[in-house]
């Protein structure tokens, strides 16, 4: 029997051998292919920041309008490619805040100034080329050391998969890294100016939510309140104890129980201030929907009664099979407040409400003291597409994607090609302030772990 | 005694042909569920990978601070570009994104792209115990949820 062993052995080492010539060849392949992927992103940034910087340049020595329109064309294209190259090299260890946010600057100012230049024939202004100057400036920088990281890159054949692998993987602290050092650089170049500010108007504005108002509340009163919520809801619910503390932009106390009649988890959330209910969760398996989509509704409504918010307009329903999440607005006057929306999710089994979200009209309700439209409805649907099948028309107060402000605007509810679509015209100037295209989900079904 | 051991080694041989024959696809399916488009699945995925086993709302504040990067200007602008960020979630770099997703996780990917947000705006996210990044800890800390830390 012993003879056996020796070949047998030996038939084994060359089997392992082989098929670990395979493995390493394979996975030398892919780091190349990996490597080609990142060298090619930054490559193509170096480029794209040599190209933002070449028509900035050249926006600043020209005044015909055909040139500057052709730069700013340039510069808004480049700057969107430089943003995806730069998020697709491997270099999150790296803080480029200040950097990405240049970036972001510099498309959105090339596209409000293209807007101004060709449809209000606007010339720039003073204020306008100092702005351009600044960010010149700033990319000038960006680009002296992209093109030192490029050359070195080149030189020394530094790559980035093993850079990734070093710092990402096995999370060593690299220093002295032409890349990371490099891009470690360009932010504090970028970060050493002061930062440029924009009048409203020209970036899109993201709305910081306004602070709540109230009383500070106290752990305990916190658990009160989430105690007294969950016995008015549905059912009994037990274990509630405190989950999360929250001290993010709306401060806020996490609080979890257990809904007995399910065993399903649920949570809320109590604000710090006021002792609000602002949000709440529930997770459990729900089954077929027997509901109809109307019964949800009333559900959700009365609910929302209890919460006393009453005089509430629903605006949307996003169903599936399973649940329908209702989003309402109130009204001044008849006038939707879309600032101020509230949802409730009502599970269409059993018609449970399965979580809620007051945070909108927590942060944004108030008087609104709404003037008069000067437009009326008519003047407006009366240039639309007469194929366009209008459905319902409402005044509606909405937020400026630009400016901290509010716009009041006919909200057109319609159809055209079986599609649905809400149109906002400024009902004071009768521009289109926004087109929502509302699509039916399509659903499918998914395989999911057990 | 000579024969045991012969057994035993052709056996200690065949372990790593057998395990290549078989892979490690111990994926349990169960069931299946319904999703509304494609970034409701990718959002799943990226939950279940990330954050399976954390309390629900956990999983719910993941998705937020997706969708919360997708809005923001430093992020890249579509769930599929943040979620595949070079290095940005550990659940694609060790392939965990591509299991099936959890009931949970669709679920608290619904809730999340419908709004709910436990965070209010959070940005990041780490394990304290696993996070490699020192970088990460410059991060304002606003929450903690299970085993995850959430920060701006």
């Amino acid at each position: 029997m012993r003879k056996w062993i020796i070949p047998l052995l030996v038939v084994a080492l060359l089997v392992t051998g082989y098929y670990a010539y395979g493995q390493s060849r394979l996975n030398d392949d892919l780091i190349r292919r990996a490597e080609a992927q990142y060298q090619k992103s930054f490559h193509e940034l170096v480029w794209g920041m040599d190209t933002i910087n070449s028509q900035l340049a050249q926006t600043l020595v020209t005044s015909s309008p055909e040139q500057i329109m052709s730069s700013l064309t340039n510069i808004w294209r480049e700057a969107f490619g430089a943003q995806a190259n730069l998020a697709s090299i491997p270099v999150i260890m790296v803080e480029l805040d200040k950097t990405q946010k240049l970036l972001d600057d510099i498309a959105s100012y090339s596209y409000y100034l293209l807007k101004e230049n060709n449809i209000n024939q606007k010339k720039l202004t003073a204020k306008e080329w100092d702005k351009i100057q600044g960010l010149y400036d700033r990319s000038v920088a960006v680009c002296d050391d992209l093109s030192l990281m490029e050359a070195s890159i080149l030189n020394n054949n530094i790559s980035f998969v093993d850079m990734e692998t070093r710092a990402l993987r096995r999370g060593e602290n690299l220093t002295n890294h032409v890349i990371v050092d490099g891009f470690t650089n360009i932010e504090n170049k970028v970060k050493s100016y002061p930062e440029m500010q924009f009048d409203e108007g020209i970036q899109k504005l993201e709305r910081e939510p306004r602070p709540i108002a109230g009383k500070e509340i106290t752990e305990e009163e916190a658990l009160e309140i989430a105690r007294n919520f969950f016995n008015k809801l549905s059912g009994p619910v037990s274990n509630v104890e405190m989950a999360f503390d929250a001290n993010g932009k709306i401060p806020t106390y996490g609080i979890s129980g257990l809904r007995e009649e399910t065993n399903s988890p649920t949570y809320v959330e109590v604000t710090k201030k006021g002792g609000h209910i602002i949000e709440m969760y529930t997770n459990r398996q729900i089954g077929e929907g027997v509901l109809e989509i109307e019964e949800g509704e009333r559900v959700a409504r009365d609910f929302l009664a209890s919460m006393n918010l009453n005089n509430l307009e629903l605006v949307e329903v996003n169903s599936n099979s399973q649940t329908a999440i209702f989003t309402f607005v109130p009204t001044e006057d008849g006038v939707l407040l879309y600032s101020d929306m509230v949802k409730a999710q009502v599970a269409l089994d059993n018609g449970e409400i399965l979580s809620f979200d007051q945070t909108s009209f927590l942060s944004y309700h108030h008087q609104r003291n709404i003037q008069r439209a000067t437009l009326e409805a008519q003047e407006i649907t009366v240039n639309m597409n007469p194929n366009f099948k209008i459905l319902q028309t409402r005044l509606a107060l909405v937020p400026n994607e630009f400016e901290d402000q509010e716009i009041l605007a006919y909200e057109i509810k319609g159809q055209i090609n079986n599609e649905t679509f809400i149109l906002f015209v400024d009902a004071n100037t009768g521009e289109d302030v926004r087109v929502v295209r509302m699509t039916k989900p399509r659903e499918y079904e998914m395989l999911v772990r057990g | 005694m000579e024969r045991k051991k012969i057994k035993l080694v052709v056996v200690l041989l065949l372990i790593p042909l057998f395990s290549l024959l078989i892979g490690y696809d111990t994926d349990p399916i169960a069931q299946s569920a319904t999703i509304t488009s494609n970034d409701h699945l990718i959002l799943a995925k990226m939950i279940s990978g990330e954050a399976r086993g954390e309390p629900y709302i956990g999983q719910v504040a993941v998705g937020g601070v997706i969708l919360n990067r997708v809005r923001d200007e430093r992020f890249p602008n579509t769930v599929y570009g943040v979620c595949f960020q070079p290095g940005a979630f550990d659940a694609v770099r060790d392939g965990q994104y591509y299991a099936h997703p959890t009931q949970d996780a669709i679920r608290a990917a619904r809730d999340a792209l419908n709004g709910w947000d436990p965070t209010h705006g959070a940005l990041y996210y780490w394990n304290p115990v696993t996070a490699t990044s020192r970088w990460i800890w410059t991060r304002t800390i606003t929450l903690r949820i299970g085993r995850h830390v959430f920060g701006i």
